[in-house]
């Protein structure tokens, strides 16, 4: 029986940590059902039906401010959850901390996990496993237990295997594959076989409401082979080494977690450059989406980068707080599938 | 007629043609970057035309060394100095290459106000959208264009650069510069948290070693600690003297200084406008001509002035001038930088100390403690009413406003006013100027 429920978004917080103090990691994608599980929205919703904003006691959701960030701050003071990690992986998330450890109206315990942006040197990644061990300082304040060496080997494998299973089940044909290292499908089934244009998502995150993006691209004869969003299969761990993990658990979590995830945040981006063009080529990606969540600066900055640099043709959506702007979304949508014909 | 040329006023442009002919019939003796305002003007800095200064020999000094940071690094290359192009830290690592010789440090982030200062006239917004890093980005963006022409600094020798606790603004655009081919050396800055302290000192200071690895490998000099203790005892001189000014000018009965000088006087603390020891003499001068207007009882502004605690620099120059013709004076400030004003500790390691000053940086720890920073420095200098002045596009601001405007109604009980100044606000002053009135309004009400 897990002491709490501890939410989380991103992808640098690994769930197995958390499981392995007792508690049950909850990666929150907002626009869900809170605790319960999640919901995906499997068609485009009404003009001005789009999700309400929870009555916002800390910010007037004002011009600025990122929505995907905003709505993770909602959903978790609203949630009943028993804590919540934030990692400062982009100003907007770390901004959001402040808010959710000194509300007006009530906090949540709360740690803001540093993830060094830089991440090629010896001391970044000390100062990761440092994160971590303050992690594990904050749950077992919270009522959770230290895990022993064995517990944590254990707790590792048994995620490393669930990914592993997920994965195998999408047969190699890739698909989306949002929350795999959690445990939890977020979007769309896995897509067997791909018959049409072979599109790849490239961006920041989707909030369950923005799951009808996927099906518009089915319906209108495209085929989402790669999910590289921030809610996708980019930001998987890597697969564990059995012996690593059983001769140092710690190690092997900084290796597969901070060394090897390709994020838009790290500097320099060459771990996501790296991967994006390996990825788009395997995958013989024909069209790309880029995703990006309005006032989100380090997806917006890509923009530009990624046109020039990927090779296939690239039209980029930028997801705002309420669904105004859903005929301009499926425009463009339509345009990237006529581009890529 | 009477000779009023030295009561303190502020003048436009024109009026300076004048006064320079009469300072320097006078016997005015000026630093070889010295000359007419005029010329500025001439060469695009559009923006000086609607300015109006202080017509002080010390404030025109002060105008001169800003205005002639491009000549001075261009003749520090052609002279063979190495030239660093230090990003987003504020006022950390000019120390370690100051601390160097035949080196010279310059932010790019400067070219934020460029847009401003000429005007808009320059293709360096238009490359920066070009690239994709449109006006929904801090105005920092220029910096994108200024790299690729080349017209406002040297190609540097080395780009170092903080990441992590820093604005998404800067990372972001930093990298699309890196994209550009020009190659960066990043270093870390953690968000600063309580209660890890003392791992971050020493993780920034082994940040900080790198950089001075980064640096011995490109100039061919080693970075000692005793060239180092030298370059923060040359830096706790200018802070000192930059304290001493705004001590003076924040306490004074009638602001001895406009608000438009005291911003420019504080960004040289950070980077010395490329020539450090001229700093040091720019501001002994201004802190000079301040106390002999303060000891004559003088000053540029009517006495019952509204004081303003302004917060966050302003992408126009010229809204620092609306503060004044609105009936404010500016009594003290939080322009982003002020751990660059701290004297730097010396009783540790010197890279410790650095350490130490980098993480003290408001930018990157809780808007709640920069907040109460400001709650603490606006009830020293008396101030009345605080500004916080967006930045248009920044990311910080979205949120910041918020926090500061909360804590600071709640700890001083101060009245809050929130703005946002784009580059050329022009278009938006009549609204400016409506909110700056009224606000001054509201301060008269309370203090009667
Ligand atoms: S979408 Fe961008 S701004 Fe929003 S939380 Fe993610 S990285 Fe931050
Ligand atoms: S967003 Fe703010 S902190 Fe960042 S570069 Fe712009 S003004 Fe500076």
């Amino acid at each position: 029986m897990a002491v709490g429920t501890v939410a989380y978004f991103s992808p640098f917080v690994p769930a197995e940590w958390i499981a392995a103090h007792g508690f049950e990691p909850w990666r929150v994608v907002p626009g869900g059902a809170g605790l319960r599980g999640s919901q995906a929205r499997a068609a485009p919703p009404e003009h001005g039906s789009g999700t309400e904003i929870v009555p916002d006691p800390w910010h007037p959701a004002a011009a600025g401010v990122c929505p995907f960030a905003h709505d993770f701050l909602m959903e978790v003071m609203g949630s009943g959850a028993t804590a919540v990690i934030f990692a400062s992986t982009c100003d907007q998330m770390r901004r959001m901390a402040e808010f959710a450890m000194g509300g007006r109206e009530g906090r949540l315990p709360t740690l803001l996990m540093h993830v060094p942006a830089t991440w090629q040197t010896a001391a970044a990644q000390e100062f990761y496993a440092a994160e971590l061990r303050r992690l594990s300082r904050f749950l077992v304040e919270l009522g959770g237990e230290k895990p022993s060496h064995e517990r944590l080997v254990e707790a590792m494998l048994a995620y490393d295997l669930r990914r592993g299973d997920l994965s195998r089940d999408r047969k190699g044909a890739t698909g989306t594959a949002s929350e795999l290292s959690h445990g939890r499908s977020l979007t769309v089934a896995a897509q067997i076989a791909c018959i049409g244009m072979r599109v790849a998502l490239v961006g920041g995150p989707l909030r369950q409401q923005d799951g009808w993006i996927l099906q518009h691209i089915r319906k209108h004869g495209g085929e989402v082979v790669l999910d590289a969003s921030e809610t996708g299969e980019r930001c998987l761990p890597a697969v564990y080494q059995e012996a690593a993990v059983r001769e140092d658990p710690l190690r092997e979590l900084v290796r597969a977690y901070f060394r090897s995830i390709p994020d838009v945040f790290r500097r320099p981006d060459t771990l996501m450059q790296e991967y994006l063009r390996r990825e788009i080529e395997r995958r013989r990606v024909q069209g790309v989406l880029l995703i990006r969540c309005v006032w989100c600066d380090l997806w917006h900055a890509q923009v530009g980068r990624l046109k020039e640099s990927l090779g296939v043709p690239m039209v980029e959506i930028d997801l705002g707080q309420d669904d105004r702007d859903l005929q301009r979304i499926q425009t463009r949508i339509d345009a990237l599938l006529d581009m890529a014909r | 007629m009477k000779d009023t040329s030295h009561i303190p006023a502020q003048i436009s442009l024109r009026q300076w043609e004048g006064r320079y002919r009469s300072l320097r019939e006078a016997g005015l003796r000026e630093a070889s970057y010295g000359g007419p305002l005029q010329r500025h003007f001439a060469a695009g800095d559009y923006r000086l035309e609607q300015l109006r200064f202080d017509n002080s020999a010390a404030a025109l000094r002060l105008w001169n060394f800003l205005l002639s940071e491009t000549e001075r690094l261009f003749a520090a290359k052609r002279a063979g100095k190495k030239i660093i192009a230090t990003m987003k830290d504020l006022g950390t690592v000019p120390i370690l290459a100051y601390a160097l010789p035949e080196t010279v440090a310059f932010y790019p982030d400067g070219t934020w106000w460029i847009p401003c200062v000429m005007r808009q006239s320059t293709r360096d917004l238009a490359i920066a959208d070009a690239m994709g890093i449109d006006e929904t980005f801090c105005p920092v963006r220029a910096m994108l264009g200024a790299f690729e022409t080349n017209q406002h600094f040297p190609p540097p020798d080395l780009l170092v650069c903080s990441v992590g606790a820093t604005c998404d603004d800067f990372s972001a655009i930093a990298q699309r510069l890196e994209s550009r081919r020009h190659a960066i050396h990043w270093w870390e800055i953690p968000s600063r948290q309580g209660a890890r302290e003392e791992e971050d000192v020493m993780f920034v200071t082994s940040e900080l070693r790198r950089i001075a690895e980064k640096l011995a490998e490109v100039t061919g000099y080693e970075l000692t600690n005793e060239r180092l203790r030298e370059a923060i005892a040359q830096a706790n001189k200018v802070r000192e003297k930059l304290n001493q000014l705004r001590q003076l000018v924040f306490t004074a009965p009638k602001a001895p200084l406009p608000a438009l000088e005291m911003l420019i006087a504080e960004m040289l603390a950070i980077h010395y406008c490329s020539d450090r020891g001229e700093t040091l003499a720019v501001l002994a001068e201004l802190v000079d001509e301040v106390q002999v207007r303060i000891e004559m009882g003088e000053g540029c502004l009517p006495a019952d002035a509204v004081r303003v605690f302004w917060v966050n620099p302003v992408a126009d120059l010229r809204v620092m001038n609306l503060l004044e013709e609105c009936g404010g004076r500016l009594c003290g400030s939080d322009f982003m930088f002020c751990h660059a004003l701290d004297a730097i500790p010396t009783d540790v390691l010197p890279m410790e100390a650095l350490a130490r000053m980098a993480l003290a940086d408001p930018m990157v720890g809780p808007a709640g403690e920069r907040a109460r920073r400001i709650v603490r420095d606006a009830k020293l200098f008396g101030a009345q009413a605080v500004i916080v002045s967006r930045i248009p596009g920044a990311s910080h601001c979205a949120t910041e406003g918020t926090v500061i405007r909360e804590v600071v109604s709640r700890e001083a009980g101060l009245s809050v006013l929130e703005i946002e100044v784009p580059p050329v606000s022009d278009g938006v002053r009549a609204g400016l100027r409506t909110r700056l009135e009224a606000l001054m309004e509201t301060v008269r009400r309370k203090r009667a």
